[in-house]
C-alpha cells in the first residue's frame, strides 16, 4: 500500500479513481475545485473521461448519462452547486443509477461563503430533489476517510443500485494529512444493466426516471423495501466514552474531530462527556444511541451552521428520552473549550432546549 | 399500393395524436438507423415531452435525463462510448428554451453528437403554450392575443443563432409531403454520417404539425406548415462541412 | 506529545510553505500530523495562516485553538494570535517586521528572530520563512537540523525546485545559528 501526504480533496479524487471511477464531470467551486483539477489530468492517465461541464446542471446530467452507459461516474460540488444538482440526483434515484456525488460543504444560504460549513445536511439526508427518497450518505472526517469512502462508494452504490453521497466539508477538503492509498480496482463498464445499444432480438433498455416500464405499485413497494433494508444494514458510526456519559455529543465531519478533542479534555477534567460520530448520515446510526445511559442529562449536536440541522435526526432517534441541544457555531468551527463549556452548562441546567437553533 | 413495411425496430403502433408529426419522424429515423445498420450502436437521449413516446414504439436503447439536458447527456455519452451514436429526439422547448444553455454549450464545443429537434412552435404535451419558436402573432394557450415583439422579442430561429458556429451540419426540413419526407430522411442520414465520420455537432430541425394544439385538422396543419411556418423558418441545409 | 502550531503572516511571506515543511518533517519522523490552511479569498494578499498539529498519537482536532508554538511573520500575526496562545507556549516573532518595543504576554516565551534581515543578507528575501524555521527547530527541539533539512530538501526536490536546496539550507542555518 502506498502512503503519502495529501490534501483532502485530492485524496477524495484519487480514492475514487482507484475505486474504478472512469468518468468525472464538474464545475469549479470553492472549496472543492481540487477534485476537479485532479481529475482533469488523472482521468487521462487512467484512460477515463474528464469533462468540465458548462454548469453544475450540465455536470450532474453528464454524470447521469455516463453512469447509464456503465462507467463508474463521480461528480463533485459545494453548497450552491449541490442545490443545482438536486433535480439531477432525483433522476439518478428514480432511474436506479448508481452514480456518486461528493458535496464539500461550505457555510451560508444562497451563494453563502467559501469557509467550511455543514449547511447541506437537510438537503443531503431529507431528499432535496423532487419526490421522497434518501441518499446513502457517507460523512468522512479525515483525509484517509476521503480516500476510503470515495474508493468504496461505487461498490456500495452498485450493491443497492442507488446513488451515494459523500458529504465532506471545507476543512476536510482543504486540510492535509498522511493517508494510505488502496490498489487500483479494475471495473468492467460493460454491465448487464447499462445501455450500450440494443442488439437484434434483444429487449431494449431505457434508463428513465419514470416507471413506464414497470407497474408503479410494484416499483414503489420495491423501493420502499430497499430503503428499509439499507436503513437497517448500512448504519455506521463511531462511539467515544458513551457508556457512562453524563452528556453526549453528536457530531460528524470536521465537527466530530473538534468534539473528540472536547471529550478528551473534559475527561481529563473529570467531566463525563461522550461522543457519537455518525459515519453514515443516512441511514442515521440509530443503533448507536441505545448505548447512552439513562442517567445522561442531554444530547448535543455540534454543527457548523445556524440551526442545528442534524438535531432533527437526534430528536427522531431519542424519541424524547433525553433533552436535545445544538451547539451551532455559524461560519466558525467550534473551539474545544467552547464545546466543553457548553456541555457543562447543559449538565448544570443553564441552557434551555430551543425549538429553533 | 401496399404500405411500406415498417423496419423491425418499430415494434408497436405509436401513441401520438392523430396527424402528429413526431410519429412520422420516428419512422423516418427507424428506417435510417436500419438502413445504416446501426440500431445496435445507437443510444438515444430522450427529451421529456411528446418526443419521448418513441420509447413505446422503437426497440432501441435510451436514457432520459431531465427536460432539456440533452446537450450535456449526449456529450457524456459520446465521450464514454465514442463507438456508439449519441443522438436525441427532442422538442423545440427542450432544445431552445429550458435546454438552450446545454444545446449551445454542446454546439460551441462542437461535440460529435446529433440533435433532431421537432419544431411545432408550441409546447405540445402541456397543452400548446408559447415556445421560443412561436411565430409573431401566433395565438397559443399562453398568448391568447398572439405573440408580440414587446412581450417576448423575436421568435427563435436556430439558423440565425448557430450560423457562425464551428459545427458540422445544420439543416431544416419538414414532413408535409412525400417529397419533404424523403428530404428529411436524407438530412437525418447525413447528420448521422457526420457523426460517424467524426465531423462534430449536427442538428436537424424538423417542422412538424401539432393539430391538437393548433386546433386544426391534420390536413389543414400540413397546409399551415407549407403556407405559413416554412415561410418564417427557412428550409434547407445551412451548414454542411 | 502534542504540539499545536500556527504559522501566520502576510500573503507572500511563505507561511503556508513553512507549515508544510514542518508537516513533512513530522511525517518523515513517523509522527501524526495535520495541516490546515486559510484558503480562498485569503490567498490573494492580506493575512495568511496555517494550523499544524504534530503528535505521537492520533490527532483529533486539526485546529490549534491554543497554539503551543506561534510563528508570527508580521505584526498582524502577533495581534491576531498572541492572545489565544497556551500559557507556557513559545512565540517566534519576526523581529525585522515588528516594533522592537512591543510588549508581550508574560506567561509565554518570546523568541525574536530577525528573519527578514537574515534573508536579505543572504540575498533571498523571500526565504525569511526558512530563516524563521531554522530558529524554531533549534529552540523547540522538534527536529534535529539534519532531520529538518533532509525533509525540506526532499520536499523541494519533489516540487521540481531542488536546485534551490543549497541556498535554502543556508537560510535554515542562519536562523539555527542565532
Amino acid at each position: 500500500m502506498e502512503k503519502r501526504i495529501m490534501k483532502g480533496n485530492e485524496a477524495l479524487a484519487e480514492g475514487a479513481v482507484r475505486g474504478g471511477c472512469r468518468f468525472y464531470a464538474g464545475y469549479p467551486i470553492t472549496p472543492q475545485s481540487e477534485i476537479l483539477e485532479w481529475m482533469s489530468w488523472r482521468q487521462k492517465e487512467v484512460g477515463g473521461v474528464f469533462i468540465q461541464g458548462e454548469s453544475e446542471i450540465a455536470s450532474v446530467n453528464m454524470t447521469f448519462a455516463a453512469r447509464s452507459l456503465g462507467a463508474r461516474a463521480l461528480t463533485s460540488t459545494s453548497g450552491p452547486g449541490f442545490s443545482l444538482y438536486q433535480e439531477g440526483i432525483a433522476y439518478w434515484v428514480s432511474a436506479g443509477v448508481p452514480a456518486v456525488v461528493a458535496c464539500v460543504q461550505r457555510f451560508g444560504i444562497g451563494d453563502g461563503f467559501i469557509s467550511a460549513g455543514q449547511d447541506n445536511y437537510w438537503q443531503a439526508v431529507k431528499g432535496g430533489g423532487n419526490g421522497d427518497y434518501h441518499l446513502i450518505t457517507l460523512a468522512p472526517n479525515s483525509v484517509q476517510e476521503n480516500v476510503d469512502m470515495a474508493y468504496e462508494s461505487f461498490a456500495l452504490a452498485e450493491k443497492w443500485m442507488h446513488p451515494v453521497l459523500i458529504l465532506s466539508d471545507g476543512t476536510i477538503g482543504q486540510m492535509m494529512e498522511p493517508c494510505v492509498l488502496p490498489p487500483m480496482v479494475d471495473y468492467d463498464m460493460d454491465q448487464p444493466w447499462a445501455v450500450k445499444g440494443c442488439k437484434d432480438g434483444e429487449k431494449n433498455k431505457v434508463i428513465t426516471d419514470i416507471t413506464y416500464f414497470q407497474d408503479i405499485d410494484e416499483w414503489n413497494a420495491g423501493y420502499l423495501k430497499k430503503m428499509r433494508e439499507i436503513s437497517e444494514t448500512e448504519q455506521r458510526w463511531e462511539s467515544f466514552c458513551v457508556e457512562d456519559a453524563d452528556i453526549v455529543l453528536v457530531a460528524y465531519g470536521i465537527s466530530s474531530r473538534v468534539a473528540e478533542s472536547a471529550v478528551h479534555q473534559a475527561r481529563e477534567e473529570g467531566f463525563k462527556l461522550g461522543l457519537i460520530r455518525p459515519i453514515t448520515l443516512w441511514p442515521y446510526p440509530r443503533k448507536a444511541f441505545k448505548e447512552i445511559p439513562d442517567t445522561c442529562r442531554g444530547v448535543i449536536t455540534v454543527e457548523v451552521n445556524m440551526m442545528g440541522q442534524m438535531r432533527d435526526d437526534v430528536i427522531i432517534t431519542v424519541k424524547g428520552k433525553f433533552p436535545t441541544f445544538a451547539l451551532t457555531t455559524n461560519q466558525r468551527i467550534a473551539k474545544v473549550d467552547q464545546v466543553v463549556q457548553y456541555a457543562k452548562d447543559v449538565y448544570d441546567g443553564k441552557i434551555r432546549e430551543e425549538e429553533v437553533y | 399500393m401496399p404500405a411500406r413495411k415498417a423496419p423491425d425496430l418499430m415494434y408497436a403502433e405509436n401513441r401520438f395524436c392523430a396527424g402528429c408529426g413526431h410519429g412520422i419522424f420516428d419512422r423516418i429515423l427507424g428506417e435510417v438507423l436500419t438502413e445504416m445498420g446501426i440500431v445496435q450502436d445507437t443510444i438515444i437521449c430522450s427529451d421529456i415531452g411528446c418526443n419521448h413516446q418513441f420509447q413505446f414504439c422503437m426497440r432501441v436503447d435510451a436514457i432520459v435525463p431531465p427536460h432539456g439536458k440533452m446537450g450535456a447527456a449526449l456529450t457524456a455519452q459520446k465521450h464514454v462510448r465514442p463507438d456508439k451514436y449519441a443522438l436525441t429526439i427532442c422538442g423545440d422547448g427542450g432544445a431552445y428554451a429550458i435546454g438552450l444553455g446545454e444545446t449551445m454549450a454542446a454546439a460551441t464545443r462542437n461535440e460529435n453528437v446529433t440533435f433532431f429537434v421537432m419544431n411545432n412552435t408550441v409546447y405540445g404535451m402541456t397543452g400548446g403554450q408559447l415556445a421560443p419558436t412561436t411565430m409573431m402573432g401566433q395565438k397559443t394557450a399562453s398568448s391568447k392575443a398572439g405573440r408580440t415583439y414587446e412581450e417576448y422579442g423575436e421568435n427563435f430561429d436556430v439558423f440565425k443563432v448557430m450560423q457562425g458556429l464551428d459545427i458540422a451540419y445544420l439543416a431544416r426540413t419538414s414532413v408535409t409531403n412525400p417529397g419533404n419526407i424523403a428530404k428529411t430522411k436524407k438530412f437525418v442520414r447525413k447528420a448521422l454520417e457526420k457523426q460517424r465520420d467524426g465531423k462534430g455537432f449536427s442538428l436537424v430541425e424538423v417542422l412538424v404539425p401539432c393539430p391538437t394544439n393548433w386546433g386544426m385538422t391534420p390536413v389543414k396543419s400540413m397546409e399551415y406548415i407549407d403556407q405559413v411556418v416554412s415561410t418564417q423558418y427557412q428550409l434547407g441545409e445551412l451548414i454542411d462541412k | 506529545m502534542i504540539r499545536r502550531v500556527i504559522c501566520a503572516g502576510l500573503g507572500g511571506q511563505g507561511v503556508l510553505t513553512a507549515g508544510k515543511l514542518l508537516m513533512y518533517a513530522a511525517y518523515d519522523k513517523e509522527l501524526s500530523v495535520t495541516w490546515f490552511p486559510s484558503y480562498g479569498n485569503e490567498m490573494r494578499g492580506g493575512n495568511a495562516n496555517c494550523n499544524v498539529i504534530i503528535s505521537d498519537k492520533k490527532i483529533a482536532t486539526p485546529y490549534a485553538d491554543h497554539p503551543d508554538i506561534l510563528i508570527a511573520m508580521s505584526t498582524s500575526a502577533v495581534d491576531i494570535y498572541e492572545g489565544s496562545m497556551a500559557p507556557g507556549g513559545t512565540l517566534y516573532v519576526n523581529s525585522s517586521m515588528v516594533d522592537p518595543d512591543r510588549k508581550y504576554r508574560d506567561d509565554i516565551k518570546v523568541v525574536k528572530v530577525p528573519a527578514t534581515d537574515l534573508a536579505i543578507e543572504l540575498k533571498s528575501e523571500r526565504n525569511a520563512n526558512l530563516c524563521m524555521l531554522g530558529s524554531v527547530i533549534k529552540d523547540s527541539e522538534l527536529f534535529s537540523r539534519k532531520e529538518f533539512e533532509d525533509s525540506m530538501c526532499s520536499y523541494f526536490e519533489k516540487q521540481g525546485k531542488g536546485r534551490f536546496n543549497e541556498g535554502n539550507c543556508k537560510c535554515v542555518e542562519a536562523g539555527y545559528g542565532l
